[in-house]
């Protein structure tokens, strides 16, 4: 979602100012607002057949998918009355994908002949592989946002970014380590950094992008959460030293120790325990989004446009906890489906032994199959389009007479070769 | 909108006009001309005129055209959002393309040669690999399967000792000398009638299951549970035998490049769609238990033939397996690493009767330890060498377990070769 450094919004409150009687050119508005207009409905019909689709092509139809998904979410997306326009093709992107693979195949080979030799050598390719990864997926993570905002046009005029992948990839593996050294308190300045980079190099015509938001205040208004999760692993802790007996789980290697009833205990107290972790974590996660999208939100500088956001925590919460009850009641009416469906086989039909395990084997996969498909549709669904569009509906833009003079930016950069790495590396997304 | 202008044949109208190069909204009135589209400002004047052949739709939300010049660097944009008139503009302009719209025909290409492809990839992978492996394998310098034997035996020693003991070989100098010596005699004998391409090196060690696996390189795992399970020389002989086959074949080469060959395959192709990663695995996992049983079929023949050589009856490798191996269910079979013991077994009695060996007079289930004269080894060998892994020759023998106890941790994957089915896959 922080890849769409385009919403430029300003609050409800200001009143629009009444249209100019006059005829000739332009009305006039002080502030203007978001608005998302798509009906769910036709974005779910995309989804689902681009999901059947991926599907039946292995995955190749993606790019198609995520061309028609982008089409419909910023035709759909309005700003102080005028739509968004996505000007992509999914031939670009799947050019991209191929130019992608031309360049890791020989990175693939030489790391794979890095793993077969010995010792340091083997080592170091693994260390090799990693750190290529890390720094390649952020640097084509730059790349695809690059292509998405040369592929957004808003009132004839087209978004751009500048900078170099390269030093945004270092700034991220930076930020990265800072924060993992610092157990993720160091995250608000990490983000508040590298928005602020992404930003400076956003331009929509002649206007600069700028990011406001401030890694403190974020760091104020998160830092419970992180307390939370802390004690949660602290108590954690404690609680399975004191009643998980460690001999027991010790002995499970040995054939006697894995017969041990006492093992069983131990293991459901731990997994209780990973149980109670989870929720927490998972609680947090959602809280952390929030927050995180309103700040972000709230940060966006355009030229003159200072955006304002009214979006509820709750209603991301919201969206967050419906996916996952969905999914939830997916699961289990699946799993009723299929073992009725196995139960009046195995009544009525009284299949032998063979047909009956490849029967069960058989409904396993087409439940794995179903359930995986189904939970990213629910995904795209209940949580992708649902906080794009309350974060659109959410933006008001003050300052947005302004708008009527930006000039386009005469040296229109523009990539003709898709989202290439980002795409092969899993970062594309919509 | 303008209810005045919803007469049918409306050729003009009002839309909204961004020129591209300003940013400004431009409230126009539209006329559709007999070959272009103009586009006038409120004092008449024009401000665009735009031959219906250049033309192009973008991406727009419902009830709203939006054209632009095609192939134009400047993104002009007119936005028509009066029904009548965008249908009067279709009459007029004929056919417009709608640009990066994915049409149900380009649907339909993507899908058919996308199927096209994994099928080209499928086919690839179960002639083209195979073949490939074939000529490359025999090309690998043996230097270079020894230092890949010495990688993956960290790893799978790393899996299989589970530290019960202190060591995890047998047959060292805790053991009893007669012991390691007649192991090492049968071993001998066997690797001077094969032309092997490394030394083989054989070791016993702790492990209950009854299997022995080979690693590249020439080094040879014998479990202590098959010498517990083995009723006579020749059985155990027509194991080693068999993973002597796998030295023999460089397997341990070949399961690499096989694996790299087929992740590479699957793995580029297949991105990460929902499911897409569990497709690639469930492929692999086919393709490569299908090119193992293969495998696992010629280090029978090599094996079999390898103690036909030595003037002994193959057929006690057939013995042992059927012995060892339960009946896998049916959908266990093509998950199945090897193939299945009855098929192996025939195979074998197949070489033996080639060979011109008569089957051994005694009844299979009448076997005992005795070996008949002048066989691999000699009685008192043969007891010492069951006697391999107890620590010290004077403490009672240990109980041997009737069935393999199943392993905690993963065995022996596709880097090393056992010649008997995993106990988890065989007592499916």
């Amino acid at each position: 979602m922080t890849d769409l450094a385009l919403v430029p919004p300003v609050p409800p409150p200001v009143p629009p100012l009444p249209a100019p009687v006059l005829p000739p050119p332009i009305p006039l508005q002080l502030a203007a607002i978001g608005c998302f207009t798509g009906p769910m409905r036709a974005f779910r019909k995309i989804i689902l057949r681009g999901a059947l689709l991926q599907v039946v092509t292995f995955g190749i139809y993606r790019f198609w998918l995520t061309t028609d998904a982008r089409r419909f979410l910023w035709a759909n997306t309005e700003i102080g009355g005028d739509s968004l326009e996505y000007a992509g093709t999914a031939m670009e992107l799947f050019l991209g994908f191929l130019m992608a693979i031309a360049l890791l195949v020989p990175v693939y080979v030489m790391l794979f002949i890095g793993s077969l030799e010995l010792g340091v050598w083997s080592q170091l390719s693994s260390i090799g592989a990693f750190g290529f990864l890390a720094v390649f997926g952020q640097y084509a993570y730059y790349r695809a946002r690059r292509y998405r905002l040369t592929r957004t046009v808003f009132r004839g005029i087209r978004f751009h970014q500048s900078g170099s992948p390269f030093s945004y990839a270092v700034r991220s593996l930076f930020w990265g380590a800072v924060t993992l050294l610092s157990v993720g308190l160091a995250f608000p300045w990490a983000q508040a950094s590298l928005e602020r980079y992404k930003l400076a190099h956003t331009h929509y015509g002649a206007w600069q992008g700028q990011f406001a938001g401030s890694g403190t205040r974020l760091f104020a208004r998160g830092v419970g959460l992180w307390l939370i999760l802390i004690l949660a692993l602290v108590a954690a802790g404690v609680v399975a030293t004191k009643f998980v007996d460690p001999n027991v789980l010790a002995r499970a290697a040995t054939p006697a120790g894995a017969k041990d009833p006492k093992l069983a205990i131990e293991v459901s107290k731990i997994m209780g325990i990973g149980f109670g972790v989870t929720v927490v974590a998972g609680i947090v996660y959602m809280l952390l989004q929030a927050i995180v999208m309103r700040w972000w939100l709230a940060g966006l500088r355009f030229g003159p446009l200072v955006i304002t956001t009214t979006l509820r925590k709750r209603n991301i919460v919201g969206a967050y906890l419906r996916c996952f009850l969905y999914a939830l009641l997916l699961m289990f009416s699946l799993s009723m489906i299929m073992s009725i469906a196995l139960g009046i086989v195995a009544v009525a039909a009284k299949p032998p032994e063979n047909v009956g395990q490849v029967l069960v084997i058989g409904s396993t996969m087409v439940i794995y199959l179903v359930m995986a498909i189904g939970i990213w549709v629910l995904y795209q669904m209940t949580i992708k389009l649902r906080i794009w569009r309350l974060a659109v509906d959410s933006i008001s833009l003050a300052g947005f007479e302004a708008i009527e003079y930006v000039r386009a930016d005469a040296s229109l950069p523009s990539s003709a070769v898709g989202e290439g790495l980002a795409d092969a590396l899993g970062a594309g997304g919509i | 909108m303008d209810p005045e202008i919803s007469v049918p044949m409306t050729t003009s109208g009002p839309a909204i006009f961004f020129d591209g190069v300003t940013s400004a909204r431009r409230t126009v009135t539209v006329e559709l001309g007999a070959s272009a589209l103009l586009v006038r400002g409120p004092d008449v004047e024009l401000l665009a005129e735009w031959p219906y052949g250049d033309l192009a739709a973008y991406a727009a939300p419902d009830g709203v055209l939006r054209l632009g010049r095609a192939e134009s660097p400047v993104l002009a944009r007119l936005e028509i959002h009066d029904h009548d008139l965008a249908a009067t503009f279709a009459a007029h302009a004929g056919k417009v393309k709608h640009f990066g719209a994915v049409e149900p025909r380009t649907r339909v290409k993507v899908v058919g040669w996308s199927l096209a492809a994994v099928t080209s990839a499928l086919l690839v992978a179960m002639f083209g690999v195979p073949a490939i492996v074939a000529r490359v394998t025999p090309i690998v310098p043996v230097r270079v399967e020894q230092r890949l034997g010495a990688s993956v035996e960290v790893q799978v020693r790393a899996m299989l000792d589970l530290g019960q003991h202190d060591r995890f070989e047998c047959g060292d100098a805790k053991s009893p000398p007669a012991s390691r010596a007649a192991f090492d005699k049968l071993v001998h004998r066997l690797e001077a009638a094969a032309a092997l391409p490394v030394p083989v090196r054989a070791t016993v060690v702790h492990r209950s299951e009854a299997n022995a696996i080979a690693l590249p390189g020439g080094h040879v795992y014998v479990f202590e549970g098959l010498i517990d399970k083995a009723n006579s020389p020749d059985e155990l002989a027509g194991v080693i035998a068999h993973e002597m086959g796998h030295v023999a074949h460089r397997d341990g080469v070949r399961a690499v490049i096989e694996a790299a060959g087929l992740s590479f395959l699957f793995g580029m192709l297949i991105g990460d769609f929902s499911g897409g990663g569990a497709a690639v695995i469930a492929m692999r996992t086919l393709l490569q238990s299908s090119y193992s049983r293969e495998t696992e079929a010629s280090a029978d023949a090599y094996g079999a033939e390898l103690i036909a050589k030595l003037e002994r009856d193959p057929r006690a490798l057939g013995d042992i397996l059927m012995r060892i191996a339960g009946t896998p269910g049916p959908m266990a079979k093509i998950l199945l690493t090897h193939p299945e013991a009855r098929e192996r077994a025939d195979a074998i009695e197949a070489i033996a009767h080639k060979a011109g060996i008569k089957p051994a007079a005694a009844p299979l289930s009448n076997r005992t330890g005795d070996a008949p004269p002048a066989g691999l080894l000699t009685d008192s060998e043969w007891t010492a060498l069951k006697r391999i892994c107890q620590a010290a020759p004077q403490t009672a023998p240990r109980a041997t377990p009737q069935t393999p106890r199943k392993a905690p941790q993963e065995a022996p994957n596709s880097d090393h070769r056992g010649a008997l089915p995993r106990p988890e896959s065989s007592r499916r």
